[in-house]
Protein backbone atom coordinates (compact mmCIF):
# COMPACT_ATOMS: atom_id res chain seq x y z
CA UNK A 1 0.00 0.00 0.00
CA UNK A 2 1.29 3.42 -0.95
CA UNK A 3 1.22 5.02 2.52
CA UNK A 4 3.66 5.48 5.37
CA UNK A 5 0.96 5.17 8.01
CA UNK A 6 1.22 1.69 9.49
CA UNK A 7 -2.28 1.83 10.99
CA UNK A 8 -3.83 2.13 7.54
CA UNK A 9 -1.79 -0.81 6.24
CA UNK A 10 -3.06 -2.98 9.10
CA UNK A 11 -6.67 -1.93 8.57
CA UNK A 12 -6.33 -2.69 4.85
CA UNK A 13 -5.05 -6.17 5.67
CA UNK A 14 -7.93 -6.74 8.16
CA UNK A 15 -10.50 -5.69 5.56
CA UNK A 16 -9.05 -7.94 2.86
CA UNK A 17 -9.00 -10.82 5.38
CA UNK A 18 -12.65 -10.17 6.21
CA UNK A 19 -13.51 -10.12 2.50
CA UNK A 20 -11.62 -13.40 1.95
CA UNK A 21 -13.44 -15.05 4.88
CA UNK A 22 -16.75 -13.94 3.47
CA UNK A 23 -16.00 -15.40 0.04
CA UNK A 24 -14.85 -18.69 1.58
CA UNK A 25 -17.96 -18.91 3.79
CA UNK A 26 -20.23 -18.22 0.84
CA UNK A 27 -18.58 -20.92 -1.26
CA UNK A 28 -18.86 -23.38 1.63
CA UNK A 29 -22.54 -22.54 2.02
CA UNK A 30 -23.32 -23.09 -1.65
CA UNK A 31 -21.13 -26.20 -2.20
CA UNK A 32 -20.45 -27.38 1.33
CA UNK A 33 -21.45 -30.63 3.03
CA UNK A 34 -24.98 -29.36 3.43
CA UNK A 35 -25.44 -29.59 -0.32
CA UNK A 36 -26.34 -27.06 -2.97
CA UNK A 37 -28.87 -24.33 -2.34
CA UNK A 38 -31.75 -26.08 -4.10
CA UNK A 39 -31.45 -29.00 -1.67
CA UNK A 40 -32.04 -26.62 1.20
CA UNK A 41 -34.94 -25.03 -0.62
CA UNK A 42 -36.55 -28.46 -1.05
CA UNK A 43 -35.91 -29.23 2.63
CA UNK A 44 -37.47 -25.91 3.70
CA UNK A 45 -40.48 -26.49 1.43
CA UNK A 46 -40.94 -30.02 2.81
CA UNK A 47 -40.67 -28.73 6.37
CA UNK A 48 -43.26 -26.05 5.58
CA UNK A 49 -45.69 -28.62 4.14
CA UNK A 50 -45.21 -30.99 7.10
CA UNK A 51 -45.67 -28.09 9.56
CA UNK A 52 -48.80 -26.98 7.72
CA UNK A 53 -50.12 -30.56 7.81
CA UNK A 54 -49.47 -30.90 11.53
CA UNK A 55 -51.04 -27.53 12.30
CA UNK A 56 -54.05 -28.44 10.13
CA UNK A 57 -54.39 -31.81 11.82
CA UNK A 58 -54.29 -30.30 15.29
CA UNK A 59 -56.68 -27.57 14.19
CA UNK A 60 -59.26 -30.08 12.97
CA UNK A 61 -58.78 -32.86 15.51
CA UNK A 62 -57.62 -31.08 18.62
CA UNK A 63 -54.84 -32.38 20.84
CA UNK A 64 -56.74 -35.50 21.95
CA UNK A 65 -56.89 -38.71 20.00
CA UNK A 66 -59.04 -39.42 17.02
CA UNK A 67 -62.33 -40.93 17.98
CA UNK A 68 -62.12 -43.34 15.06
CA UNK A 69 -59.27 -45.07 16.81
CA UNK A 70 -61.48 -45.86 19.74
CA UNK A 71 -63.94 -48.07 17.90
CA UNK A 72 -64.24 -51.52 19.37
CA UNK A 73 -64.13 -54.69 17.38
CA UNK A 74 -67.46 -56.22 16.52
CA UNK A 75 -66.11 -59.73 17.06
CA UNK A 76 -67.28 -61.56 20.19
CA UNK A 77 -69.43 -58.75 21.43
CA UNK A 78 -72.91 -59.00 22.81
CA UNK A 79 -75.23 -56.29 21.70
CA UNK A 80 -78.33 -54.90 23.28
CA UNK A 81 -80.62 -52.16 22.16
CA UNK A 82 -83.26 -50.53 24.26
CA UNK A 83 -84.90 -52.81 26.77
CA UNK A 84 -84.15 -56.01 24.90
CA UNK A 85 -80.52 -56.45 25.93
CA UNK A 86 -79.74 -58.44 29.03
CA UNK A 87 -76.51 -56.62 29.83
CA UNK A 88 -77.78 -53.17 29.13
CA UNK A 89 -81.21 -52.60 30.48
CA UNK A 90 -83.01 -49.51 29.25
CA UNK A 91 -84.04 -47.36 32.14
CA UNK A 92 -86.84 -44.94 31.37
CA UNK A 93 -87.49 -42.43 34.13
CA UNK A 94 -90.93 -41.32 35.03
CA UNK A 95 -91.49 -38.78 32.33
CA UNK A 96 -88.33 -36.85 33.06
CA UNK A 97 -87.14 -34.89 30.07
CA UNK A 98 -90.00 -35.95 27.85
CA UNK A 99 -92.18 -32.89 28.22
CA UNK A 100 -93.13 -32.46 24.60
CA UNK A 101 -94.44 -29.01 23.91
CA UNK A 102 -96.47 -30.19 20.98
CA UNK A 103 -100.17 -30.30 21.30
CA UNK A 104 -102.91 -28.16 19.90
CA UNK A 105 -102.85 -25.89 22.93
CA UNK A 106 -99.13 -25.18 23.16
CA UNK A 107 -98.29 -25.27 19.48
CA UNK A 108 -101.54 -23.96 18.15
CA UNK A 109 -102.41 -20.87 16.18
CA UNK A 110 -101.35 -17.63 17.84
CA UNK A 111 -99.47 -19.42 20.60
CA UNK A 112 -96.01 -17.85 20.56
CA UNK A 113 -93.37 -19.77 22.54
CA UNK A 114 -92.15 -17.93 25.63
CA UNK A 115 -89.13 -15.72 24.96
CA UNK A 116 -86.92 -17.46 27.54
CA UNK A 117 -87.78 -20.75 25.89
CA UNK A 118 -86.74 -19.74 22.37
CA UNK A 119 -83.23 -21.15 22.46
CA UNK A 120 -83.03 -24.78 21.34
CA UNK A 121 -79.67 -26.53 21.60
CA UNK A 122 -79.01 -30.24 21.12
CA UNK A 123 -76.26 -31.22 23.49
CA UNK A 124 -74.15 -34.31 23.01
CA UNK A 125 -70.92 -35.66 24.32
CA UNK A 126 -68.53 -38.51 23.79
CA UNK A 127 -66.17 -40.00 26.35
CA UNK A 128 -63.57 -42.71 26.06
CA UNK A 129 -62.42 -44.05 29.38
CA UNK A 130 -59.69 -46.45 30.39
CA UNK A 131 -60.66 -48.25 33.59
CA UNK A 132 -58.64 -50.53 35.94
CA UNK A 133 -58.34 -54.24 35.12
CA UNK A 134 -61.24 -56.47 36.20
CA UNK A 135 -63.52 -53.53 36.87
CA UNK A 136 -65.49 -53.40 33.64
CA UNK A 137 -68.74 -54.88 34.95
CA UNK A 138 -68.77 -52.67 38.05
CA UNK A 139 -67.99 -49.50 36.09
CA UNK A 140 -70.52 -50.35 33.41
CA UNK A 141 -73.19 -50.84 36.07
CA UNK A 142 -72.16 -47.54 37.71
CA UNK A 143 -72.55 -45.76 34.38
CA UNK A 144 -76.06 -47.17 34.00
CA UNK A 145 -76.93 -46.16 37.58
CA UNK A 146 -75.54 -42.70 36.96
CA UNK A 147 -77.81 -42.27 33.95
CA UNK A 148 -80.78 -43.38 36.02
CA UNK A 149 -79.87 -41.15 38.95
CA UNK A 150 -79.78 -38.16 36.61
CA UNK A 151 -83.23 -38.90 35.26
CA UNK A 152 -81.96 -40.56 32.11
CA UNK A 153 -81.72 -43.97 30.52
CA UNK A 154 -79.40 -46.13 28.43
CA UNK A 155 -80.47 -45.95 24.83
CA UNK A 156 -78.09 -48.51 23.37
CA UNK A 157 -75.14 -50.52 24.54
CA UNK A 158 -72.55 -52.75 22.96
CA UNK A 159 -70.24 -54.80 25.14
CA UNK A 160 -67.65 -57.50 24.90
CA UNK A 161 -65.71 -59.17 27.70
CA UNK A 162 -63.64 -56.30 29.02
CA UNK A 163 -64.80 -53.34 26.98
CA UNK A 164 -68.00 -51.76 25.78
CA UNK A 165 -69.88 -48.72 24.64
CA UNK A 166 -73.16 -47.32 25.88
CA UNK A 167 -75.26 -44.41 24.72
CA UNK A 168 -76.98 -42.57 27.53
CA UNK A 169 -79.85 -40.09 27.22
CA UNK A 170 -80.30 -37.68 30.11
CA UNK A 171 -82.33 -34.48 30.57
CA UNK A 172 -80.35 -31.56 29.09
CA UNK A 173 -80.30 -29.85 32.49
CA UNK A 174 -78.39 -32.81 33.95
CA UNK A 175 -75.95 -33.14 31.05
CA UNK A 176 -72.94 -31.56 32.78
CA UNK A 177 -73.53 -33.44 36.01
CA UNK A 178 -73.82 -36.74 34.15
CA UNK A 179 -70.68 -36.05 32.16
CA UNK A 180 -68.75 -35.22 35.34
CA UNK A 181 -69.94 -38.44 36.98
CA UNK A 182 -68.98 -40.52 33.95
CA UNK A 183 -65.56 -38.91 33.76
CA UNK A 184 -64.89 -40.02 37.33
CA UNK A 185 -65.29 -43.67 36.32
CA UNK A 186 -61.84 -43.88 34.70
CA UNK A 187 -59.03 -42.08 32.90
CA UNK A 188 -60.40 -39.96 30.08
CA UNK A 189 -58.58 -40.54 26.79
CA UNK A 190 -61.08 -38.81 24.52
CA UNK A 191 -63.68 -36.22 25.35
CA UNK A 192 -65.80 -34.45 22.81
CA UNK A 193 -68.68 -32.15 23.71
CA UNK A 194 -70.87 -30.43 21.16
CA UNK A 195 -73.91 -28.21 21.16
CA UNK A 196 -75.98 -27.91 17.99
CA UNK A 197 -78.17 -24.82 17.92
CA UNK A 198 -81.46 -25.72 16.23
CA UNK A 199 -83.39 -22.62 17.30
CA UNK A 200 -83.85 -21.37 13.74
CA UNK A 201 -85.11 -24.77 12.55
CA UNK A 202 -87.45 -24.98 15.54
CA UNK A 203 -88.89 -21.52 14.97
CA UNK A 204 -89.37 -22.27 11.28
CA UNK A 205 -91.27 -25.51 12.02
CA UNK A 206 -93.48 -23.72 14.54
CA UNK A 207 -94.30 -20.99 12.01
CA UNK A 208 -95.15 -23.49 9.29
CA UNK A 209 -97.32 -25.41 11.74
CA UNK A 210 -99.26 -22.25 12.62
CA UNK A 211 -99.86 -21.54 8.94
CA UNK A 212 -101.09 -25.07 8.28
CA UNK A 213 -103.43 -24.91 11.26
CA UNK A 214 -104.77 -21.62 10.07
CA UNK A 215 -105.39 -23.20 6.68
CA UNK A 216 -107.18 -26.11 8.38
CA UNK A 217 -109.50 -23.65 10.19
CA UNK A 218 -110.37 -22.00 6.88
CA UNK A 219 -111.01 -25.36 5.21
CA UNK A 220 -113.22 -26.48 8.08
CA UNK A 221 -115.33 -23.32 7.66
CA UNK A 222 -115.50 -23.96 3.90
CA UNK A 223 -116.60 -27.51 4.61
CA UNK A 224 -119.53 -26.17 6.63
CA UNK A 225 -120.48 -23.91 3.73
CA UNK A 226 -120.16 -26.60 1.03
CA UNK A 227 -123.49 -27.15 -0.71
CA UNK A 228 -122.63 -29.83 -3.26
CA UNK A 229 -120.94 -33.22 -3.09
CA UNK A 230 -118.22 -32.07 -5.46
CA UNK A 231 -117.41 -29.07 -3.26
CA UNK A 232 -117.40 -31.26 -0.19
CA UNK A 233 -115.00 -33.78 -1.77
CA UNK A 234 -112.60 -31.08 -2.98
CA UNK A 235 -112.53 -29.40 0.44
CA UNK A 236 -112.14 -32.76 2.15
CA UNK A 237 -109.09 -33.61 -0.05
CA UNK A 238 -107.48 -30.28 0.74
CA UNK A 239 -108.26 -30.82 4.41
CA UNK A 240 -106.64 -34.27 4.34
CA UNK A 241 -103.47 -32.87 2.75
CA UNK A 242 -103.31 -30.11 5.32
CA UNK A 243 -103.83 -32.52 8.18
CA UNK A 244 -101.04 -34.73 6.83
CA UNK A 245 -98.67 -31.79 6.68
CA UNK A 246 -99.66 -30.75 10.22
CA UNK A 247 -98.86 -34.22 11.50
CA UNK A 248 -95.53 -34.29 9.69
CA UNK A 249 -94.58 -30.93 11.17
CA UNK A 250 -95.72 -32.01 14.62
CA UNK A 251 -93.61 -35.15 14.25
CA UNK A 252 -90.56 -33.14 13.29
CA UNK A 253 -91.07 -30.74 16.17
CA UNK A 254 -91.57 -33.61 18.58
CA UNK A 255 -88.35 -35.22 17.35
CA UNK A 256 -86.46 -31.97 17.72
CA UNK A 257 -87.94 -31.41 21.12
CA UNK A 258 -86.88 -34.86 22.19
CA UNK A 259 -83.31 -34.29 21.02
CA UNK A 260 -83.22 -30.91 22.76
CA UNK A 261 -84.74 -32.01 26.03
CA UNK A 262 -82.62 -35.14 26.23
CA UNK A 263 -78.89 -34.85 25.80
CA UNK A 264 -76.90 -37.79 24.45
CA UNK A 265 -73.68 -39.09 25.94
CA UNK A 266 -71.76 -41.90 24.30
CA UNK A 267 -69.35 -43.60 26.67
CA UNK A 268 -66.68 -46.11 25.71
CA UNK A 269 -65.17 -48.13 28.55
CA UNK A 270 -62.15 -50.32 28.17
CA UNK A 271 -59.99 -52.02 30.76
CA UNK A 272 -56.30 -51.31 30.94
CA UNK A 273 -54.37 -53.51 28.55
CA UNK A 274 -57.28 -54.07 26.20
CA UNK A 275 -56.19 -53.15 22.72
CA UNK A 276 -58.18 -50.58 20.81
CA UNK A 277 -59.17 -52.58 17.78
CA UNK A 278 -59.86 -50.94 14.48
CA UNK A 279 -63.06 -51.84 12.77
CA UNK A 280 -62.01 -54.66 10.43
CA UNK A 281 -65.54 -55.45 9.36
CA UNK A 282 -65.10 -53.79 6.01
CA UNK A 283 -61.44 -54.30 5.20
CA UNK A 284 -62.17 -55.21 1.61
CA UNK A 285 -60.14 -53.95 -1.35
CA UNK A 286 -62.73 -51.40 -2.54
CA UNK A 287 -63.13 -50.20 1.02
CA UNK A 288 -59.37 -49.95 1.40
CA UNK A 289 -59.27 -47.87 -1.78
CA UNK A 290 -62.02 -45.59 -0.46
CA UNK A 291 -60.13 -45.20 2.80
CA UNK A 292 -56.90 -44.42 0.99
CA UNK A 293 -58.65 -41.76 -1.10
CA UNK A 294 -60.24 -40.36 2.05
CA UNK A 295 -56.83 -40.39 3.75
CA UNK A 296 -55.23 -38.60 0.80
CA UNK A 297 -57.94 -35.96 0.74
CA UNK A 298 -57.69 -35.67 4.53
CA UNK A 299 -53.95 -35.01 4.41
CA UNK A 300 -54.36 -32.42 1.64
CA UNK A 301 -57.19 -30.79 3.59
CA UNK A 302 -55.04 -30.73 6.73
CA UNK A 303 -52.18 -29.09 4.79
CA UNK A 304 -54.55 -26.50 3.30
CA UNK A 305 -56.03 -25.75 6.73
CA UNK A 306 -52.53 -25.54 8.19
CA UNK A 307 -51.46 -23.11 5.47
CA UNK A 308 -54.44 -20.98 6.42
CA UNK A 309 -53.08 -20.83 9.98
CA UNK A 310 -49.45 -20.38 8.96
CA UNK A 311 -49.87 -17.62 6.33
CA UNK A 312 -50.95 -14.89 8.79
CA UNK A 313 -48.23 -16.02 11.22
CA UNK A 314 -45.67 -15.92 8.41
CA UNK A 315 -46.86 -12.46 7.38
CA UNK A 316 -46.51 -11.21 10.95
CA UNK A 317 -43.04 -12.77 11.12
CA UNK A 318 -42.11 -11.13 7.82
CA UNK A 319 -43.23 -7.70 9.05
CA UNK A 320 -41.32 -8.14 12.33
CA UNK A 321 -38.21 -9.30 10.42
CA UNK A 322 -38.50 -6.34 8.04
CA UNK A 323 -38.86 -3.81 10.87
CA UNK A 324 -36.02 -5.36 12.91
CA UNK A 325 -33.68 -5.49 9.91
CA UNK A 326 -34.49 -1.86 9.02
CA UNK A 327 -33.86 -0.73 12.59
CA UNK A 328 -30.60 -2.70 12.78
CA UNK A 329 -29.48 -1.33 9.42
CA UNK A 330 -30.25 2.21 10.56
CA UNK A 331 -28.31 1.69 13.76
CA UNK A 332 -25.33 0.15 12.01
CA UNK A 333 -25.26 2.72 9.16
CA UNK B 1 0.78 -2.11 -11.36
CA UNK B 2 -2.02 0.42 -10.85
CA UNK B 3 -5.54 -0.99 -10.94
CA UNK B 4 -7.43 0.81 -13.71
CA UNK B 5 -10.92 -0.17 -12.59
CA UNK B 6 -13.21 2.58 -11.25
CA UNK B 7 -14.51 2.59 -7.67
CA UNK B 8 -17.97 1.31 -8.54
CA UNK B 9 -16.49 -1.67 -10.34
CA UNK B 10 -14.18 -2.34 -7.40
CA UNK B 11 -17.13 -2.38 -4.99
CA UNK B 12 -19.06 -4.78 -7.22
CA UNK B 13 -16.06 -7.03 -7.82
CA UNK B 14 -15.16 -7.09 -4.09
CA UNK B 15 -18.07 -9.49 -3.55
CA UNK B 16 -16.01 -12.23 -5.20
CA UNK B 17 -12.54 -10.70 -5.25
CA UNK B 18 -11.35 -9.69 -1.74
CA UNK B 19 -8.34 -7.72 -3.04
CA UNK B 20 -10.64 -5.31 -4.89
CA UNK B 21 -11.80 -3.81 -1.60
CA UNK B 22 -8.17 -3.40 -0.62
CA UNK B 23 -7.58 -1.33 -3.76
CA UNK B 24 -10.60 0.84 -2.91
CA UNK B 25 -9.19 1.33 0.60
CA UNK B 26 -5.79 2.35 -0.78
CA UNK B 27 -7.39 4.99 -2.99
CA UNK B 28 -9.41 6.73 -0.30
CA UNK B 29 -8.01 5.86 3.14
CA UNK B 30 -5.47 8.65 3.50
CA UNK B 31 -7.78 11.37 2.14
CA UNK B 32 -10.48 10.19 4.50
CA UNK B 33 -7.99 10.16 7.37
CA UNK B 34 -7.16 13.82 6.66
CA UNK B 35 -10.89 14.61 6.48
CA UNK B 36 -11.47 13.11 9.93
CA UNK B 37 -8.26 14.50 11.42
CA UNK B 38 -9.09 18.10 10.45
CA UNK B 39 -12.54 17.82 11.97
CA UNK B 40 -11.75 15.95 15.16
CA UNK B 41 -8.22 17.33 15.69
CA UNK B 42 -7.60 13.94 17.28
CA UNK B 43 -5.25 11.55 15.37
CA UNK B 44 -6.41 8.41 17.24
CA UNK B 45 -10.10 9.14 16.73
CA UNK B 46 -9.46 10.00 13.08
CA UNK B 47 -7.65 6.70 12.45
CA UNK B 48 -10.41 4.70 14.17
CA UNK B 49 -13.07 6.58 12.22
CA UNK B 50 -11.36 5.57 8.96
CA UNK B 51 -11.33 1.91 10.04
CA UNK B 52 -14.97 1.99 11.14
CA UNK B 53 -16.10 3.83 8.00
CA UNK B 54 -14.48 1.24 5.73
CA UNK B 55 -15.77 -1.65 7.86
CA UNK B 56 -19.28 -0.21 7.57
CA UNK B 57 -18.81 0.33 3.84
CA UNK B 58 -17.65 -3.25 3.47
CA UNK B 59 -20.64 -4.59 5.43
CA UNK B 60 -23.12 -2.59 3.38
CA UNK B 61 -21.45 -2.78 -0.04
CA UNK B 62 -24.12 -5.17 -1.37
CA UNK B 63 -26.67 -2.44 -0.85
CA UNK B 64 -24.53 0.10 -2.73
CA UNK B 65 -26.37 1.70 -5.64
CA UNK B 66 -24.68 4.35 -7.74
CA UNK B 67 -27.11 7.28 -7.48
CA UNK B 68 -24.90 9.69 -9.40
CA UNK B 69 -22.56 10.48 -6.51
CA UNK B 70 -20.22 7.61 -7.32
CA UNK B 71 -18.43 5.53 -4.72
CA UNK B 72 -16.76 8.61 -3.20
CA UNK B 73 -20.10 10.21 -2.39
CA UNK B 74 -21.30 6.97 -0.85
CA UNK B 75 -18.11 6.58 1.19
CA UNK B 76 -18.21 10.18 2.47
CA UNK B 77 -21.89 9.74 3.32
CA UNK B 78 -20.90 6.92 5.67
CA UNK B 79 -17.97 9.00 6.93
CA UNK B 80 -20.22 11.97 7.78
CA UNK B 81 -22.56 9.66 9.65
CA UNK B 82 -19.69 8.17 11.65
CA UNK B 83 -18.37 11.65 12.40
CA UNK B 84 -21.73 12.90 13.67
CA UNK B 85 -21.99 9.80 15.89
CA UNK B 86 -18.52 10.55 17.22
CA UNK B 87 -19.43 14.16 18.05
CA UNK B 88 -22.70 13.05 19.61
CA UNK B 89 -21.34 10.16 21.72
CA UNK B 90 -17.77 11.25 22.26
CA UNK B 91 -16.46 7.83 21.15
CA UNK B 92 -15.87 6.07 17.84
CA UNK B 93 -18.35 3.33 17.05
CA UNK B 94 -16.87 -0.18 16.84
CA UNK B 95 -19.87 -2.25 15.81
CA UNK B 96 -19.00 -2.76 12.14
CA UNK B 97 -15.41 -3.80 12.94
CA UNK B 98 -16.63 -6.21 15.63
CA UNK B 99 -19.16 -7.75 13.25
CA UNK B 100 -16.41 -8.40 10.73
CA UNK B 101 -14.15 -9.80 13.42
CA UNK B 102 -11.49 -7.15 12.81
CA UNK B 103 -8.90 -6.87 15.62
CA UNK B 104 -8.49 -3.64 17.54
CA UNK B 105 -5.52 -1.65 16.15
CA UNK B 106 -3.53 1.03 17.95
CA UNK B 107 -1.96 4.18 16.53
CA UNK B 108 1.82 4.17 16.97
CA UNK B 109 3.83 7.28 17.87
CA UNK B 110 5.10 7.57 14.31
CA UNK B 111 1.59 7.28 12.92
CA UNK B 112 0.35 9.84 15.44
CA UNK B 113 2.86 12.42 14.27
CA UNK B 114 2.18 11.62 10.63
CA UNK B 115 -1.57 12.14 11.13
CA UNK B 116 -0.90 15.42 12.94
CA UNK B 117 0.87 16.58 9.81
CA UNK B 118 -2.30 15.86 7.86
CA UNK B 119 -4.26 18.12 10.18
CA UNK B 120 -2.06 21.09 9.21
CA UNK B 121 -2.57 23.04 12.42
CA UNK B 122 -1.08 26.18 10.91
CA UNK B 123 -3.74 26.35 8.22
CA UNK B 124 -6.48 25.37 10.68
CA UNK B 125 -5.28 28.13 13.02
CA UNK B 126 -5.41 30.63 10.21
CA UNK B 127 -8.89 29.42 9.29
CA UNK B 128 -10.06 29.87 12.90
CA UNK B 129 -8.59 33.36 13.09
CA UNK B 130 -10.26 34.30 9.81
CA UNK B 131 -13.58 32.84 10.94
CA UNK B 132 -13.30 34.59 14.31
CA UNK B 133 -12.73 37.93 12.59
CA UNK B 134 -15.94 37.45 10.62
CA UNK B 135 -18.06 37.26 13.79
CA UNK B 136 -19.89 40.27 15.18
CA UNK B 137 -18.27 42.12 18.10
CA UNK B 138 -20.96 40.85 20.50
CA UNK B 139 -20.39 37.23 19.43
CA UNK B 140 -16.58 37.58 19.65
CA UNK B 141 -16.85 39.00 23.20
CA UNK B 142 -19.26 36.27 24.26
CA UNK B 143 -17.03 33.52 22.82
CA UNK B 144 -13.90 34.99 24.39
CA UNK B 145 -15.48 35.10 27.85
CA UNK B 146 -17.19 31.73 27.67
CA UNK B 147 -14.95 29.51 25.48
CA UNK B 148 -11.46 30.98 25.86
CA UNK B 149 -11.67 32.22 29.47
CA UNK B 150 -14.14 29.52 30.55
CA UNK B 151 -16.35 31.81 32.66
CA UNK B 152 -19.87 30.77 33.74
CA UNK B 153 -22.82 32.24 31.84
CA UNK B 154 -23.81 34.40 34.82
CA UNK B 155 -20.47 36.22 34.67
CA UNK B 156 -20.58 36.40 30.86
CA UNK B 157 -24.01 38.04 31.11
CA UNK B 158 -22.82 40.53 33.75
CA UNK B 159 -19.74 41.45 31.72
CA UNK B 160 -21.81 41.94 28.55
CA UNK B 161 -24.65 43.66 30.48
CA UNK B 162 -27.30 41.38 29.12
CA UNK B 163 -29.45 38.49 30.36
CA UNK B 164 -28.06 34.95 30.64
CA UNK B 165 -30.35 33.81 27.81
CA UNK B 166 -28.94 36.47 25.51
CA UNK B 167 -25.38 35.48 26.47
CA UNK B 168 -26.14 31.84 25.67
CA UNK B 169 -27.69 32.79 22.34
CA UNK B 170 -24.61 34.86 21.35
CA UNK B 171 -22.22 32.02 22.24
CA UNK B 172 -24.34 29.47 20.41
CA UNK B 173 -24.74 31.57 17.25
CA UNK B 174 -21.03 32.47 17.31
CA UNK B 175 -19.94 28.83 17.58
CA UNK B 176 -22.28 27.80 14.78
CA UNK B 177 -20.97 30.48 12.47
CA UNK B 178 -17.40 29.64 13.39
CA UNK B 179 -18.00 25.96 12.64
CA UNK B 180 -19.58 26.72 9.27
CA UNK B 181 -16.70 28.99 8.25
CA UNK B 182 -14.04 26.48 9.36
CA UNK B 183 -15.81 23.65 7.59
CA UNK B 184 -15.89 25.67 4.37
CA UNK B 185 -12.17 26.41 4.77
CA UNK B 186 -11.52 22.68 5.39
CA UNK B 187 -13.19 21.78 2.17
CA UNK B 188 -11.12 24.37 0.34
CA UNK B 189 -7.99 22.87 1.90
CA UNK B 190 -9.03 19.34 0.85
CA UNK B 191 -9.75 20.49 -2.67
CA UNK B 192 -6.35 22.23 -2.79
CA UNK B 193 -4.44 19.26 -1.38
Amino acid sequence: MDTDIRYLELVRKDLVDAATDEVVRRRQRSHGPRGPRWHRLVAVAAAAVVSAGLVGWFATNGLVGDEAGEAFSASGETGATGATGEQAPTLVPGGAGHNSTLDDESAGLGQEPPIDNLSRVIRSGRLSLVIPADSFEDRFAQAVELASANGGFVETSVTRRRAGTLTVRVPAANFDETLAGLRALGDVTVQRISGQDVTAEYVDLQARLRIEKSRREVLLRLMDQAVSIEQTIRVQNALDDTQLRIEQLQGNIRLLDDRVSLATVEVSLREEGVEVVQDVESASLPNAFERSVAGFVGVIAAVVIGIGYLIPLALIGLVVWFVVSRVRRRHSA
Amino acid sequence: MVDQRDDVELIVRSRDEPEAFGVLFERHAETLLAYFARRTLDPEAAAELVAETFAQAFASRRRFRDRGLGATGWLYGIARHQLSRFFRNGTVDMRARRRLGMPERYVSTQDYERIEELIDFERIGRAIAQAFALLSEEQRDALTLRVIEGRPYQEVAEALRCTEETARARVSRGLKRLATTIDRTDMEIERGS
